[in-house]
């Protein structure tokens, strides 16, 4: 097992540089650069561009500027300064100024808290509902479980997000329409609006599988031998049936860990989904990279939680 | 690890190497070609001057040929980069719009379509270098010009030029900023730079303010700050000498007076006495001079450096060849005196700009990188930063040692980043928050909002204009009548209550925008308003002289950057332009970061200046 693990890590690390090398060539390719524009969106005059280019060491020859990036961030742990916030530097604005003073209200942190809970929400309300539907395949618990499943996968959480604010913050005046952190209110609808889609990914998913499973001979064989059908359920049908389902959980995880961009964005929370995306379009390179490798890790980890938990839902799956 | 396995991961980072390798630019060829027959050149002048004054005869035949060689492939290069040029800038007509950094033409008229200026890509100064010449005459005897009134006619006749002499640009509308206002909320926003907090009242019993902004904070630093979203922070931390007033005047702040040269060189501005920083220190004139200067810093490369460039010398103290800037100077603790290396009336408009923020250098050096946090910042204004996370919110406390702190009625204020307009609106009509500006809110319940007359609506001053401006280097966008037929068959009504979803602009077929000295009213301005038949006639005089018998053979490109309702809007301008004239006019939309570079490429290739 250790073993495994460790061979594991070192594969992981030869990944990862081809992700950081990737990464980089696409941002060398891309057009424009990140002081094409000032920040009124107003084209800036060639001559400051040029000189912020130099002040960040971005006129130097690509592969001088990947060494020393890389070489900054194996030796010293440093991301680079944000291009685009200049006042402060990648891992300032993803781990805040002073992480240890306040570290749950880190951006990094909130996004991995707000991912988490609904991680839990997604996967403990999305297993039983898809071994409820097996077990009453094609009969009403089942209609009822997957008409919720289709509903929760086919409404973008975009809108899903919005219709919540419409219902529980403006009509019912419940909830407040955005923040984090202030009070626990705060989190009910970003966690509902995330964990929804992937719940209903993962009922489904368990109900294909479980009903794959509960046709197989042992799970008759368990039956015959007279044991009770809670058992059967529970240990031999619904373990075997979630190791598919446990493949999904892995990128999922990382998925919401590491921040979600449209929910974070329509509830307002602070976390680090919106780099993704306004790291891309500012041309932000260093926050580029950083968000890549940041999920990069965080779904090359994942991802060997998975695989060492195959081996406990199937002894049969060995590490050598 | 099996054999194949390292074989495939070691094949996997040669290849990476190799792509890393790739990226690494060509050694520019243009610079080495000329260093190189610049060299020839020399060795061939040597030789020769050698053989003359010996009369030996020396053979420089190969010398010659070599010359002829670099020369020959300079040329090629050339040819192939102009070829690359018209290939890669193929547009026609491109949009961009422009708001006005302080209230005078030139800062639209010169910063923005001067024939060298970088922000415009018609090239007309090249295209039209008679034309180009007297815009600058014009310019630069307005600039200089005490009188107001000879200037601005100065101003309008260099408009014309662009406007109706060659019709170079199509302005579409007047700018202006939207947004929701609870009635409680009491204060103006002026047209240039940030409302201030200290003058707003809320009567709703409430002490804190809640002012969202619409986009992440680029920076607290007010030498670095440009966009609107760090400037509403930053006027609440930062007192200027003056401010802004409702009407567009300037009322005391920081300094109580100020008076002005005869020959309008010298500004001598009086500061309050006993004002003090947010840390009990008081505030004296080296640190609006301190402001200044950071500013215009060579080594900051501040977008906003050229603002300040009518005080003497300062273009050479920020290009670094110059190394103090002896026109700013305190005379004395509350006496800050400026020199301009000519007059110029607008200067005194930037009074209240963020340009004259003072600075505290000791704050700055005592903490290099972290200046700016909420712990480390330092203010003269009416607040002072609580919490200043630029992705998350800011929270401000009103400023115990402020020389005005009686007269500000808000206690708090906090500005929550909110990134999405749809949760603006939803915050809004929920009560979670005061007032936002800045398009902030969907803009079909923007629209709603206008033409129900809600009392929460409001629209604030913001002058500046969207514009499509043409490439006067393009086939067919070449032609003054084929540009006049472009702007007569743009119906701006249509497109502002349509596509582009806001009635309530205004229209316009002028550079200098409403709101501005110089503006001239629909019914005397400059340009060409839609008028289709009028399109027509410019059209086929243009078809005439060009040899074109079928309308449907001009094929012009219309490009713009796809954020917003462009796409909407510009899919309307093309179809405008097709049914008017006949003509195909093809919409190209583009992300834009690429939009810019491409721009600006375009720019250095064609050479935007002479």
């Amino acid at each position: 097992m250790a073993t495994f693990i460790a061979n594991r890590l070192i594969r992981s690390v030869v990944v990862l540089f081809l992700v950081s090398v990737v990464t980089f060539t696409f941002i060398q390719l891309a057009p424009g650069g990140p002081f094409s524009a000032d920040n009124s969106m107003r084209p800036r005059p060639p001559e400051i561009e040029a000189k912020l280019m130099a002040q960040y060491g971005l006129d130097r020859p690509p592969v001088e500027q990947y060494l020393r990036y890389m070489g900054n961030l194996l030796l010293k742990g440093e991301l680079g300064p944000s291009l685009r916030q200049k006042d402060y530097t990648v891992n300032q604005l993803m781990f805040s100024r002073d992480f240890w003073a306040n570290p749950m209200q880190t951006p990094v942190m909130i996004s991995a808290t707000l991912g988490l809970i609904a991680f839990v929400l997604a996967v403990g309300t999305g297993i039983p509902l898809g071994v409820v539907s097996a077990l009453y395949r094609n009969k009403l618990p089942d209609h009822i479980a997957m008409f919720i499943s289709t509903l929760g996968i086919s409404i973008p959480n975009f809108v899903l997000g919005l219709l919540m604010i419409l219902v529980f913050a403006l009509t019912l005046g419940w909830l407040p329409v955005y923040g984090w952190g202030d009070s626990w209110k705060q989190m009910v609808m970003p966690v509902i609006t995330l964990g929804t889609g992937g719940m209903a990914l993962i009922a489904r998913l368990t109900r294909a599988s479980m009903l794959e499973v509960l046709g197989q001979d042992y799970v008759r064989t368990a039956r015959s031998k007279g044991l009770s059908e809670r058992v059967v359920m529970s240990r031999h049908a619904l373990k075997n049936s979630l190791i598919p389902v446990v493949t999904v959980l892995g990128p999922l995880l990382a998925a919401w860990l590491t921040g979600t961009f449209l929910v974070e964005l329509v509830f307002a929370v602070p976390g680090i989904g919106r780099f993704f995306v306004s790291a891309v379009t500012d041309r932000d390179y260093t926050l580029i990279m950083a968000t890549i490798l940041f999920y990069s890790v965080t779904l090359v980890l994942s991802n060997l939680a998975v695989d060492v938990l195959y081996g406990y839902l199937d002894p049969r799956i060995r590490f050598d | 690890m099996s054999h194949r396995k390292t074989w495939l991961a070691i094949s996997l980072l040669v290849v990476a190497a190799l792509t890393l390798a790739a990226c690494a630019p060509a050694a520019a060829p243009a610079g080495d070609a000329s260093a190189e027959i610049a060299g020839l050149q020399n060795q061939l002048a040597t030789a020769q001057a050698a053989a003359a004054a010996g009369g030996e005869a020396v053979d420089t035949t190969e010398l010659e040929n070599q010359l002829a060689t670099a020369q020959a492939e300079a040329a090629a290069a050339a040819e192939q980069a102009q070829a690359a040029q018209s290939q890669a800038c193929g547009y026609n007509t491109y949009r961009l719009g422009w708001v006005m950094d302080y209230p005078d033409p030139v800062n639209i008229v010169n910063d923005v379509f001067a024939p060298t200026s970088d922000f415009q890509y018609t090239f007309w100064g090249k295209t039209y270098p008679d034309q180009a010449a007297t815009f600058e005459e014009l310019v630069n005897a307005a600039k200089s010009d005490p009188n107001v009134d000879t200037r601005l006619a100065n101003y309008q006749a260099a408009e014309d030029i662009l406007i109706d002499e060659l019709s170079v640009v199509i302005p579409i509308f007047n700018r202006d900023r939207t947004g929701l206002r609870q009635t409680y909320v009491e204060g103006y926003y002026p047209a240039f730079g940030a409302a201030r907090f200290a003058n707003w009242d809320l009567t709703n019993g409430s002490d804190t303010l809640r002012y969202p902004v619409g986009a992440v904070v680029s920076t607290f630093d007010p030498n670095a700050c440009t966009d609107t979203t760090c400037s509403a922070v930053l006027y609440q931390v930062l007192d200027a000498p003056f401010q802004y007033t409702e009407d567009g005047g300037l009322a005391p702040l920081a300094a109580e007076s100020f008076e002005v040269s005869d020959d309008g060189l010298v500004y001598t501005i009086k500061l309050r006495e006993g004002a003090l920083w947010s840390d009990g220190e008081p505030v004296v004139a080296q640190h609006f001079v301190d402001g200044i200067k950071r500013l215009l810093s060579p080594d900051l490369a501040n977008d906003y450096a050229f603002v300040m460039f009518p005080i003497d010398g300062a273009q050479a103290y920020n290009a670094g060849e110059q190394a103090d800037l002896p026109s700013v100077v305190a005379v004395d603790d509350l006496t800050l005196q400026i020199t301009l290396s000519a007059p110029a009336s607008f200067f005194e408009s930037l009074l209240a700009f963020s340009t004259f923020h003072p600075i505290r250098l000791d704050v700055i050096e005592a903490n290099p990188d972290s200046w700016t946090a909420a712990e480390n910042f330092v203010g003269n204004g009416a607040y002072t930063f609580v919490e200043a996370d630029p992705n998350a919110g800011i929270k401000l406390a009103k400023s115990e040692t402020y020389w005005d702190a009686a007269n500000v009625s808000i206690a708090n204020v906090e500005m929550d980043v909110l990134l999405e307009p749809a949760t603006t609106l939803a915050a809004f009509d929920a009560g979670e928050i005061d007032a936002t500006t800045g398009g902030s809110i969907p803009s079909a319940d923007t629209v709603a909002r206008y033409t129900a007359n809600d009392p929460n609506f409001i629209r604030v001053a913001q002058p500046g204009i969207e514009y499509i401006g043409l490439n006067t280097s393009a086939e067919h966008t070449n032609d003054v009548n084929f540009r006049k037929a472009l702007a007569s068959a743009t119906d701006r009504r249509t497109i502002l209550d349509g596509p582009a979803g806001t009635p309530w602009r205004v229209e316009t077929t002028s550079l200098i925008p409403l709101g501005i000295a110089g503006y001239r009213e629909p019914a005397e301005a400059p340009g060409y308003p839609y008028d289709p038949e009028a399109a027509v006639a410019f059209l086929n005089e243009y078809m005439a002289s060009a040899g074109i018998t079928d309308a449907s053979e001009i094929v012009v490109e219309v490009w713009f950057n796809s954020n917003g309702t462009n796409p909407q809007v510009y899919a309307a301008v093309t179809d405008m332009w097709e049914t008017t004239l006949g003509i195909d006019a093809r919409t190209v939309g583009v992300e834009f970061a690429t939009y810019l570079d491409v721009l600006e490429q375009c720019n250095v290739l064609g050479g935007g200046g002479f």
